[in-house]
């Protein structure tokens, strides 16, 4: 249950920026067999047991000796029982009295335990202790006992002693419903509108609720489903309707007594219970479904893109001297749309790479296919990494698995993320020393103390006891280093190394691995998207833009004499001035936002939020070398150059050929471009 | 805190303070053990005038967002006062600031949660209106010029959040805390998760903004570039203490605490050769490890980290002093080296 998802919300970077328009369409839960199954069997079973007086062929207590027993005829479709009544007349008569009860326990459930939970989740701990001591002392009682108890007290009247089980049940409710609603209530939307000044109820109705509206439908379709068996239990103990009035309950008791000589009598009453229960099971599932449905629409929600758009492809020969070697690397989603298209990079023992750019350019996408280590449903589709002479693209998982560590390892963006919060570091580090490197226990230890030492921990001894948790940030990346140093890999991929820390600490770190790539010869490939990480640690960098490098060459050429006019204004819209510099009143920016993958335009991708883009960006154009060995992917390069104008520098008008904006949605912002 | 010099003590003259925070101390948690740890905000006091900005500047768990969420009445302060042009508001609960003092807003910094998406932008617009009176029409109306304020379309009131991205939801964020006419915004890290380009549409649309309707914004960021952008004067804080508080450019330009000096340092710029010598003279500096510090019960938090530090910082804490235009809390600030 705690895998449930809570809301939309759960799933917006699924579908961001894709309009999913809340039109007249089947609601997401309906479109699953499950769900259409579970909700048309609830609709008839509840209409048919609530119209059932008008239209039963029979009188519940109408006997036929003459034909009792029976099997389904034409006369009695679902046959007659041991006094020959019609059992299609009584399984529906008797509908209305569990369906009904068991709504009422559901109702009184929420009413109580879900009020609880809002109010306990907004009031705070105070009110949190006292309420759920009240919650625990009602889960202690024995519920079974204390039914029956009411029962013997206030005889059979079934709809109060499921408004008792209610009560009863509220406690569990009320422990589900808290903890969905104080996960909700820490949105910052909820915040911002009790800082509008919205009333306690408004907020809970209008902000909180909404949002835990799968959970509580899930939650109700199952506690509907098991209070249904226990009206039906009870009524099968005999605290049901008097006879002759009919009860599921009973009818499967009088059933369970002809079993050997009869066994049909048992078939209706316990196929319509079992179908009836089974149906809000169902639904509960296909209400809690929602992830997976989104998941399996975004997965094909485009054809295969045309690879190739852009003809990076052979612009460079191969770079013998390098240890890693990218060629025109495709990466895109299985049936889907292209994330990375023609990307080519070398890179030389003892060097960093960065792979710089905006979210959503592809540049996690190709250093994790550097490791092998694509999500489910992405793959390489094209090109080739030669890795020291070795082609990885196409190796076997076992293969790929002989590299990954070994040879190449990686560390993360979140470093307590990447790290076991189960076990401490001195388990973390050692298991994959005494893997790697074939040596016992009392040895991997020693080893795991000495990285520690490598990346920078003074205190080893105490960081090796540790877990997690104890860490801070800054000094879990560092044990993150320590741990991807275990194999004593030759490359190191590092997906945004610092971005989740402090600045001060981010110096450290950068520090550590600067420090680590001259005394080891290590190679780094850096994914960033801070020019400044990139000015600090690089010595190559790839400029990528919308799945494929616009250009690359030395750090220090391309970034003090950018060429592509998206360096150039990433670079303008960078708010670090230089030392000695005035701040700008404004600084530069770029209309528009990164076509998503799919919606890229043929030619320069940047060509819609180009200041300098023409009739000419529009169609395919081999990249230029630049920078000594780098590469430039612009048409207009060259023509830009020689008349000396920059991104800075450009007059203010907005971006030509904006018809090719990726999406039609896309304003135009009011910010010129202007300094 | 002595109060600030130059133009803003000028203009305080004239007329109160947008924004007064006095003495704020901010304790989470209840009981001895609370009293007894450090409180996430230390006394901390600024002024902001009518169409000033000024940024709060620190490290995670400096309590920049924690003063910001006690302006905003989200979090109770344990003491100090906290006055809306110079109304007292530090004791009035949301819904009675909302009636009487409608002027305080907020844009949080993600633009994921900070829009129910189960609500239509427009539904998200016109709610704080209607709950000041407005009537339906007028404050679709409203709405509609809100998001127009700030570059979107009109019609994207109908529409739900999840059809935007990052940048457009901050801007929707901006036009919801725009939309009640407010003086005051309080913005936490409002761009610190955008992309760069996106970033900066977002700081020149809000110093439009700014600069149009005479707003004045509490700035909270940790970055002290683009806190400099924004803002006409800079407070850093560390461990809930201020450390030093003044013109933004004398703060980021020369610095008089050796925690702004280690911030401004390491925060690295996109030039290569520039960033090698910053680089060096960072190091050269001696700045201790950010991850083994934990100063002592009295004294100046920053000891275990700084380069400077003697016995008297041990065993003293250092009160805010004027020294050239800012403020600092620094018993060697003499000795700080220039960046």
């Amino acid at each position: 249950m705690s895998a449930l998802p809570l809301d939309a919300a759960a799933n917006t970077d699924l579908d961001a920026g894709r309009p999913s328009r809340p039109g007249r369409r089947l609601p997401y839960f309906l479109r699953r067999p499950g769900g259409l199954f579970g909700a048309v069997w609830l609709a008839f079973v509840v209409l048919a047991s609530l119209t059932a007086p008008w239209w039963i062929p029979y009188g519940v207590a109408e006997q036929d000796l003459s034909n009792r027993l029976a099997l389904p005829s034409a006369d009695h479709w679902l046959g007659t029982d041991p006094l020959g009544r019609d059992l299609l007349s009584r399984i529906f008569s008797a509908g209305a009295e569990p369906l009904l009860g068991a709504g009422i326990t559901v109702l009184v459930a929420f009413g109580i335990g879900l009020t609880m939970a809002l109010i306990a989740a907004e009031r705070g701990p105070r009110v949190e202790r006292v309420s759920s001591r009240l919650a625990e002392v009602l889960l202690a009682l024995p519920s079974t006992i204390l039914l029956l108890a009411v029962i013997g007290a206030i005889g059979v009247r079934i709809f109060i002693v499921m408004a008792v089980l209610g009560v009863m049940i509220s406690a569990a409710v009320y422990r589900v419903m808290l903890g969905v609603a104080k996960s909700v209530r820490q949105r910052l939307y909820v915040d911002a509108a009790r800082v509008n000044g919205l009333s306690s109820l408004r907020v809970n109705l209008v902000h909180v609720l909404p949002s835990m509206g799968t959970v509580v439908a899930v939650q109700a379709a199952q506690l509907y489903g098991i209070s249904l068996l226990i009206v039906a239990g009870l009524a099968f103990l005999g605290f049901g309707p008097a006879e002759p009035q009919p009860s599921w309950g009973f009818m499967i008791q009088d059933a369970s007594s002809y079993v050997f000589s009869n066994p049909w009598l048992l078939v209706p009453t316990g196929v319509v219970l079992a179908l009836t229960v089974v149906a809000a099971n169902e639904l509960a599932d296909a209400i809690a479904s929602r992830g997976s449905v989104a998941r399996t629409t975004v997965r094909r929600r485009r054809p295969p893109a045309r690879v190739g758009a852009t003809a990076t492809a052979g612009a460079r020969p191969a770079d013998p001297g390098a240890v890693l070697d990218v060629r025109d690397l495709h990466i895109s989603v299985d049936d889907g749309p292209a994330l990375v298209t023609g990307v080519s990079f070398a890179l030389q023992p003892g060097r960093v790479l960065g792979l710089v750019g905006e979210s959503g350019c592809g540049k996690t996408m190709t250093a994790r296919s550097l490791m092998g280590l694509l999500p489910d449903g992405v793959s390489v589709s094209g090109g080739s990494i030669r890795w020291q002479g070795r082609e990885l693209v196409g190796l076997s998982q076992e293969d790929l698995s002989a590299v990954r560590g070994r040879e190449i390892a990686m560390i993360s963006q979140e470093p307590m993320v990447a790290l076991d919060p189960m076990f401490s570091v001195v388990y973390q580090l050692t298991q994959p020393i005494r893997r790697f490197r074939g040596v016992g226990r009392r040895e991997a230890r020693q080893i795991a103390a000495q990285l520690l030492r490598q990346v920078g921990i003074v205190d080893g001894e105490r960081v090796l006891k540790s877990y997690p948790h104890q860490l801070s940030g800054g000094m879990a990346q560092r044990v993150c280093i320590a741990l991807a140093l275990t194999g004593e890999p030759r490359l190191l991929i590092a997906d945004e190394p610092t971005t989740a820390l402090d600045v001060t600490v981010q110096a450290e770190i950068l520090s550590l691995l600067r420090a680590l790539v001259r005394d080891t010869g290590l190679s780094v490939v850096i994914v960033s998207h801070d020019l400044g990480v990139v000015a600090d640690i690089c010595d190559d960098v790839a400029v990528m833009y919308a799945g494929t490098v616009v250009e690359d060459g030395t750090a220090a050429a391309v970034l003090d004499e950018p060429a592509h006019p998206y360096t150039q204004a990433l670079l303008a819209a960078n708010p670090h001035v230089a030392d000695g510099e005035p701040v700008p009143t404004r600084l530069a920016s770029i209309d528009g936002t990164v076509p998503p993958p799919g919606e890229w335009p043929t030619g320069c991708r940047f060509a819609s939020r180009c200041l300098f883009a023409q009739e000419q960006c529009t169609q395919p154009f081999p990249s230029v070398p630049a920078h000594g060995s780098g590469s430039v992917l612009c048409t207009r390069v060259e023509e830009l150059s020689r008349a000396d104008v920059t991104w800075t520098s450009a007059p203010t008008t907005g971006p030509a050929g904006h018809e090719t904006a990726p999406a039609a949605t896309q304003p135009a912002p009011t910010v010129g471009v202007s300094r | 805190m002595t109060a600030p010099a130059g133009a803003t003590a000028a203009s305080s003259v004239l007329s109160t303070p947008a924004l007064e925070v006095r003495d704020l101390v901010v304790r989470y948690g209840r009981g001895r053990k609370a009293r007894s740890s450090p409180p996430a905000v230390d006394r901390v006091s600024f002024d902001i005038a009518p169409g000033e900005t000024l940024g709060l500047v620190g490290e995670s768990g400096s309590g920049k967002s924690t003063i910001g969420k006690a302006v905003l009445g989200l979090q109770p302060p344990s003491a100090g006062t906290v006055r809306v042009h110079g109304q007292d508001i530090t004791g009035m609960s949301l819904r009675e600031r909302s009636r009487r003092v409608a002027d305080l807003r907020v844009v949080f910094q993600d633009p994921y949660s900070s829009l129910n998406p189960t609500r239509t932008i427009g539904q998200t617009l016109v709610e704080p209106l209607r709950l000041m009176g407005v009537s339906g029409a007028e404050a679709v109306q409203k709405a509609r010029s809100g998001l127009e304020s700030v570059g979107l379309p009109g019609d994207a009131v109908d529409r739900y959040p999840t059809q935007f991205s990052g940048g457009q939801r901050q801007r929707i964020a901006i036009a919801r805390a725009l939309v009640c006419d407010p003086k005051v915004i309080v913005l936490d890290e409002p761009v610190s998760a955008l992309d760069l380009s996106t970033q900066a549409q977002v700081l020149n649309l809000l110093a439009d903004l700014r600069d149009q309707r005479g707003l004045s914004l509490l700035f909270i960021a940790h970055d002290l570039g683009v806190v400099r952008f924004l803002s006409q004067r800079t407070v850093v804080l560390y461990r809930g203490q201020v450390m030093e508080s003044g013109p933004a450019d004398a703060v980021g330009l020369t610095p008089r605490h050796p925690y702004t000096l280690a911030l401004t340092a390491a925060a690295p710029v996109p030039r290569p050769a520039e960033q090698a010598a910053r680089r060096n003279a960072r190091e050269a500096a001696g700045f201790g490890m950010a991850s083994a510090a934990s100063p002592g019960a009295t004294g100046c938090p920053f000891v275990p980290r700084c380069p400077l530090s003697t016995d008297v910082c041990v065993e003293q804490r250092p009160p805010l002093r004027l020294i050239d235009q800012s403020s600092t809390a620094c018993h060697h600030a003499e000795r700080v080296p220039a960046l």
